[in-house]
């Protein structure tokens, strides 16, 4: 009798326990399908098609940034406990207010793969791979923007649909106020912010690096050109500027509104 | 012997009655699970986004047609305007989904269940599949029209003022915004709604495009989009964005030449449509000189900034020339139209 019970409760126990596996990819799908950004947030990992090392370890590997219900942008974080033998965990942490993974290592996931040997994850252009073991979780990302062409005739919306998951979370209002920098371009014209979707209204272009090929921009009405405001950009191959030497009083590379002049204002070309 | 086998049945009843329960809850269980793991919504979801895209960008779809189309500010058998007007409108949409009410794709029926805009103007709608609630955005992807990077040179004349917008993506609006679209910034509605807005400020047609995440356009953009592209050693600039003669001498007006310029006498030629794409440029953008008075932002000579090139003026008139503008502040009687940009 006794011997039947037990039995029993652990065909129910495993049969529990299998279910909660199965959750795993409707859970994260109802979000990810959403998703219009992948964001490889581990440095110390160039490929993550096999992650082994180091045993033991949780690491964050990625941060997917979706749409949920109200189309706001959220994210999640998923990390990875590292298998020593076959004891590798996933877990996935919702991330409404968008912070930084590695702030949510002790948070509780939403869901979980437990008892993993061999993990690694693929990209391609709209397609995640999770590859787990011998099985394989393959999300389909609508969201992912498609490069931009540029056409005569091509609007500037590349996409004319967008889908929202519909999960609702409650999410801080994360805007950049107006003349706030939303794009950072350093002199070696590499870009160390790029947030301009989260200005309010607009934002334009401003000289404020040596970089040849590209401008930083500034969330706001395009005042460019009047006193006391940034210059405007005549361009570098017209004004043939060395931008090198960018930062000088009436630098050809910007103009101002007719009776003003270029001056460089803390290495912002500005109009006096 | 009865006896004997009752006393076993009654014995084992109670783990008999354990095993049942327990293989009905791993049943239901795995029923469950097998459900939450079809992901057949994301399908649907496709299917409908089709039908809702085609509407969006065609103006209707097999699966929502026009038949019963109801709408307190869209009267479809109106004349006046074209219809370009109905593509990638969100008024109009919603209108469509509303009078359609339930869209059948198919077996599958898909009830709406909520309409609204974002704060750049897209429409949201929500629809039930299943048991959830998915909601679609739709992008205005009909308004605006790529401007080349290269070289120009804004103004009248020659090589003045050259400017580039090389590493600088730029989109600018093909034809005036309407009464309809400010109506989604300010509230108000002004009619008739397929009407270029022509009741702002300067400050608030800045406003305006900065609401929707884009820039009142800049008058050496406009310059650059109109005048045809030329190479890097001489800017030689036409008058018209239609021909490279200086002038155009014409005894009666045809509709054709109301179709690259429309002016004073067009009215009497050919119907006035609101949205329709004429006066178009090189690049694709519509009414270029004529129509309407354009009010932009000029970087360079900040004073000039009303295009004058109407329907208020006659073929001959100075006025029809690409670049040449007076300062709207000597001209407050003028009502100007105006188109947003947006820059990369």
């Amino acid at each position: 009798m006794y011997g039947h019970l037990l039995i029993l409760c652990t065909v129910i126990l495993v049969s529990c326990n299998e279910v909660k596996k199965d959750y795993f990819f409707p859970k994260t799908n109802k979000r990810w399908f959403a998703a219009h950004k992948i964001e490889k947030i581990n440095d110390n990992y160039e490929d993550l098609s096999d992650i082994d090392k180091p045993r033991g370890t949780i690491q964050p590997l990625l941060k997917i940034h979706y749409y949920q219900s109200d189309f706001k942008s959220v994210s999640d974080c998923l990390f990875y406990r590292v298998a020593t033998l076959n004891d590798g965990v996933i877990s996935v942490v919702e991330n409404p207010k968008n912070l930084d993974c590695k702030e949510l290592f002790l948070t509780l996931p939403y869901a979980k793969q437990v008892k993993i040997q061999n993990f690694g994850i693929t990209i391609n252009g709209d397609v995640l791979k999770l590859n787990i073991d011998k099985k394989s979780f393959e999300y389909k990302l609508f969201n992912i923007p498609k490069p931009r062409i540029e056409k005569v005739l091509n609007s500037s919306n590349e996409v004319s649909i967008l889908f929202a998951s519909p999960v609702q979370t409650k999410v801080v209002p994360n805007f950049l106020n107006n003349g706030s920098l939303c794009k950072v371009v350093e002199d070696d014209c590499s870009v160390t912010l790029n947030e301009c979707s989260r200005c309010r209204g607009a934002s334009y272009f401003i000289i404020n690096s040596k970089c040849y090929k590209g401008f930083s921009r500034v969330c706001g009405i395009d005042h460019c050109g009047q006193k006391n405001k940034p210059a405007c950009i005549r361009g570098v191959q017209t004004s043939e500027m060395d931008m090198s030497f960018y930062c000088v009083n009436d630098s050809p590379v910007g103009f101002c509104n007719e009776g003003l002049r270029v001056v460089c204002i803390n290495g912002t070309l500005e109009c006096e | 012997m009865l006896k004997y086998l009752v006393s076993i049945i009654s014995k084992s009843w109670g783990i008999i009655l354990l095993i049942v329960i327990a293989l009905l809850a791993y049943y239901f269980s795995q029923v469950k699970a097998k459900n939450e793991v079809k992901v057949d919504y994301l399908g649907e979801l496709r299917d409908l986004s089709e039908v809702l895209n085609e509407a969006w960008l065609k103006g209707s779809a097999p699966e929502l047609p026009r038949e019963n189309f109801q709408c307190d500010l869209i009267n479809l058998a109106d004349k006046l305007y074209h219809s370009d007007f109905l593509h990638c409108n969100p008024t109009y949409i919603d209108c469509l989904t509303s009078s359609v009410g339930i869209i059948k794709i198919g077996k599958k029926k898909y009830k709406k269940l909520d309409f609204y805009m974002d704060e750049k103007q897209s429409p949201i709608l929500t629809y039930m599949i299943g048991k959830e609630k998915f909601s679609i955005k739709l992008i205005d992807t009909c308004k605006d029209t790529y401007l080349p990077s290269g070289k120009y040179s804004a103004g009248v004349k020659g090589k003045d003022n050259l400017w580039d917008n090389i590493d600088q993506i730029v989109y600018i609006d093909k034809n005036y915004r309407t009464n309809l679209d400010v109506s989604y910034w300010n509230q108000n509605i002004e009619k008739p709604i397929y009407a270029p807005s022509t009741n702002l400020t300067h400050k608030e047609m800045e406003r305006y495009c900065n609401s929707i995440g884009r820039q009142l356009l800049q008058a050496r953009f406009l310059d650059a989009a109109s005048f045809f592209p030329s190479n890097d050693a001489y800017f030689f600039k036409h008058r018209y964005h239609f021909s490279k003669r200086a002038r155009i001498e014409i005894e009666k007006v045809s509709t054709t030449d109301c179709g690259n310029l429309y002016t004073k006498e067009c009215e009497s030629v050919k119907p006035y449509l609101f949205q329709e794409p004429v006066a178009l440029s090189w690049m694709g953008l519509h009414n270029v000189l004529g129509n309407y008075p354009e009010v932009v932002t000029n970087k360079f000579y900040p004073n000039q900034n009303l295009s004058e090139s109407s329907f208020f003026y006659n073929w001959d008139s100075e006025v029809h020339q690409i670049g040449l503008r007076v300062d709207w502040s000597a001209k407050q009687e003028v009502k100007g139209a105006f188109r947003c940009m947006v820059t990369f």
